[in-house]
């Protein structure tokens, strides 16, 4: 089976998600039998033969998803979506209607969901249980016992030599949406203070992304209990700073977002040879006896000489991770899930079958627009884009009333009847467009007049809304079989009821 | 952790000619002296010449050069040092806010300090064109701020900034080490000094017409005399605008610090720190403003003021 993960761009194919999430499970899947590949959206949609059995969109969030997982499944090839960060369960949170909205349109289209925890499984069952949803682990690079038995005893004959702890603190700093990282760090940096007052000197670095390192969060920075060294992260700084450091200290917050992340900055720091503490949200559970909670029992057991995870409990730290980081078992466990698939019978086996209409919101980006003409679908201009890209279709509202116009090229696919009810032919942008009388469809069953559309900001929200919804059963109306795509990047209040 | 770190910020050009005493002053004290130089102030130097005064001073002082990004650019010379930071122009207003940040994520192991740079300074001793222009809420980041008077004196420092205060005067007062007067600089006649970048000339309407006008007038009066006009080193309104200049007029554009004020037989400038420095180096000044007195100068009451171009012969 061919397995391609489509990723939003190029960029993407080197960041640390990636990295951890696909680049270590391939090998293991190759020898499964399995070729997994990775390739930006863009690239995918310029394939002339689509080679993969199946597609697992990894953070695209946008149109173009949805778009093409229509267009792979009328090729009969099997879909999924990858979910790690949990943007959907905010349900208060205007700010992810959109991603809401995004999720709910590619998940009809997916024949099953992946995602890396057991709690962000439930979240996603929460809100559609019948969905297939497997749990694939972010495994870990590699566990070399002996090297690591060496590392765990030189790192504690230093730390008791010199009675000096090393702190490491690593990854992500920030989050466009989420107070993380950074911040976390800050916010529970009183975990440290027993160790800052110990007889232990003590050692704090930290690795982060440039884009965290804002003046507010280096300002916050400032009020942890310890001076600290700071650096932009990059995969072999975080190499030799774990491979330097006693312990990595790994606070979590409680909000949604952060409780169903994996568990992936503890196995890396376990699997480096350092001590992890962790506090806040419980999140690294499963790995219990190797986690500190308390930085007190750190200390403790840094006088005594046993430490968590030592020479003596690796093997026992191994046969733990069998079952939550072992890339080999993890690429068995997503091979023997995806085996149900393959011989799936999609609901769409014909290209062409079907009129992909893309219907524009507010802030609908020029790539979905393109992917769209790539794939002979139509683009659709409601009253409320703003892009002033060619479309096929455009909605507006004049004289309170919407005017459905369509190109030349496109009437012909129209329905019969429809082709009858055109008014009106004009030019729009120098392209020639005719107007669909709605007014004579008699199944339409929507409203088209809206008596206070333009005249301020709160009637356009009020009429947004229904004003799409409408557009959706128009288009329904005029083209037989249409299959349609809601792209819409706004963050502004809106919703779709 | 080495606490014996001096560090200086350089984001303003005219920040050199503040901070330059006090980098010799921490080297003679066997301080390390670090210079971080923001990516503004290379921005600013177009020509590269006020990079090579701070190449200057840092080879006398075996000053380390960075220049900095950004503030985590910056936080990364400071990381596991201690000591001082000083910074010559530093507030929250958008034009210092470099200065600002870096002030603000500073490491505890080091003191910030800003310099009050200039004898009207903004949250020190404001002019009304200044209140106009920035407001009267100027705040600093530092830990401390090096004022040249009292707090009674500093008018316009907020109340929650006072306890800040440390007087010290000016770090031109420090002005005396192995300064290299140019010499091709003509002496004995007179200093004309214009700042016409300044928001005291545009904040209560243009004024920069009005002093070039006079300026001008005051040139072809004295024909047969030479004058020496110096543009502000930040602001260098006449060079950037290209301003064509009177056939006696001739410019000088040496950092201050090498001009060496008591050459002139007078001075005259419009409310600027520049006439301190003319005062200190005792040559006769006269005070410019503009024929209507729009123009606030009432921090300078008590000098000659010159508000026409008979004013300013007479003041010959």
């Amino acid at each position: 089976m061919n397995l391609y993960i489509v990723v939003p761009s190029l960029e993407y194919l080197n960041q640390a998600g990636t990295r951890i999430r696909y680049r270590r499970i391939q090998e293991s899947l190759q020898s499964l039998g399995a070729r997994l590949e990775m390739v930006d959206i863009d690239t995918v949609s310029l394939q002339e033969n689509y080679e993969g059995d199946l597609y697992i969109f990894s953070k695209c969030y946008d149109a173009r998803a949805i778009i093409l997982a229509k267009h792979l499944r009328a090729k009969g090839k099997v879909i999924a979506t990858d979910i790690f960060d949990d943007y959907f369960s905010q349900v208060n949170d205007p700010r992810f209607v959109r991603l809401r909205s995004w999720f709910n349109q590619l998940v009809e289209n997916c024949n099953f969901v992946l995602c890396s925890t057991i709690k962000m499984q439930n979240v996603i069952h929460h809100f559609y249980p019948d969905k297939k949803v497997h749990v694939l682990n972010d495994p870990y690079l590699c566990f070399e016992h002996d090297a690591l038995a060496e590392t765990l005893e030189r790192k504690l004959a230093a730390a008791q030599n010199t009675m000096c702890i090393k702190i490491a603190w690593f990854g992500m700093g920030d989050n466009p949406n989420f107070k993380v990282g950074l911040q976390d760090l800050v916010a529970f940096s009183h975990y440290l203070e027993p160790i800052v007052n110990s007889e232990f000197k003590v050692e704090l670095s930290i690795l982060t992304n440039k884009r965290a390192m804002t003046t507010e969060n280096l300002e916050l920075l400032k009020s942890l209990p310890i001076n600290f060294y700071l650096d932009e992260w990059t995969e072999r700084k975080e190499s030799i700073l774990l491979e330097e450091s006693l312990v990595s200290f790994l606070p979590v917050n409680f909000q949604n977002f952060s409780i169903v992340k994996s568990m992936n900055r503890a196995i890396t720091a376990l699997t480096a040879g350092t001590q992890v503490l962790s506090v806040g949200d419980d999140l690294y559970q499963a790995l219990g006896e190797f986690v500190y909670r308390s930085p007190n029992d750190l200390l403790n057991n840094l006088r005594s000489g046993k430490l968590l995870l030592s020479s003596k409990t690796l093997t026992k730290l191994d046969k733990l991770l069998d079952t939550l980081a072992n890339p080999m078992i993890e690429a068995q466990k997503l091979s023997d899930f995806i085996s149900q698939f393959q011989n799936v019978e999609q609901k769409h086996t014909q290209q062409g079958k079907f009129v992909l209409c893309v219907i524009n919101g507010k802030e609908s980006s020029n790539s979905v627009n393109q992917l769209t003409k790539k794939l002979n679908g139509l683009s659709v201009k409601t009253p409320f884009t703003k892009s002033n890209n060619q479309f096929d279709v455009i909605v507006e509202v004049i004289n309170n009333k919407l005017v459905f116009y369509v190109k030349e090229e496109v009437t012909k696919l129209l329905g019969k009847r429809v082709q009858g009810y055109i008014s009106q032919r004009l030019s729009i942008n120098k392209s020639l467009y005719f107007k669909v009388n709605l007014a004579l469809i008699e199944e339409l069953n929507c409203p088209i007049e809206f008596i206070n559309f333009g005249s301020s900001i709160f009637s356009d929200t009020s009429d947004y809304p229904v004003i799409v919804k409408s557009i959706f059963s128009i288009l329904e109306a005029v083209f037989p079989n249409s299959e349609l795509v809601f792209s819409e990047q706004s963050k502004s209040g809106w919703w779709l009821s | 952790m080495n606490n014996n770190y001096a560090i200086f910020i350089i984001n303003l050009l005219q920040d050199i000619n503040i901070l330059r005493p006090l980098i010799f002053m921490a080297n003679s004290h066997k301080l390390y002296t670090e210079i971080l130089v923001t990516r503004q102030f290379s921005a600013r130097d177009k020509g590269g010449s006020w990079l090579k005064e701070i190449e200057e001073i840092a080879s006398k002082n075996n000053s380390i050069i960075y220049p900095v990004k950004d503030d985590s650019d910056a936080l990364r010379v400071l990381n596991r040092k201690g000591g001082v930071i000083y910074a010559a122009s530093e507030s929250n207003l958008g034009a210092h806010s470099p200065t600002h940040n870096i002030l603000k994520i500073a490491p505890s192991s080091f003191t910030t300090t800003t310099l009050q740079h200039g004898f009207e300074c903004v949250g020190f001793l404001q002019s009304k064109q200044h209140d106009i222009a920035h407001g009267t809420n100027v705040e600093f980041a530092a830990d401390t701020v090096c004022g040249w008077f009292p707090e009674e004196k500093m008018k316009s420092m907020l109340d929650s900034q006072k306890d800040k205060l440390i007087v010290t005067g000016p770090t031109l007062a420090l002005q005396n080490t192995a300064t290299e007067i140019d010499n091709e600089i003509p002496k004995d006649i007179g200093l004309i000094c214009e700042n016409l970048h300044s928001v005291r000339l545009s904040s209560s309407g243009d004024l920069k017409a009005d002093f070039m006008d006079m300026f001008e007038g005051f040139c072809n009066r004295i024909s047969e005399q030479k004058v020496v006009l110096r543009p502000h080193p930040g602001g260098q309104y006449v060079l950037k605008n290209k301003v064509k200049l009177p056939s006696n007029v001739t410019l000088v554009n040496s950092p201050t610090y090498k001009v060496g004020m008591s050459r002139f037989a007078y001075g005259v400038s419009a409310p600027s720190s520049v006439i301190i420095d003319m005062l200190l180096a005792k040559i006769p000044v006269a005070v410019w403003r503009d024929s209507e007195a729009v123009m606030d100068a009432d921090n300078f009451a008590g000098l000659t003021e010159v508000r026409s171009i008979d004013d300013w012969v007479k003041f010959l």
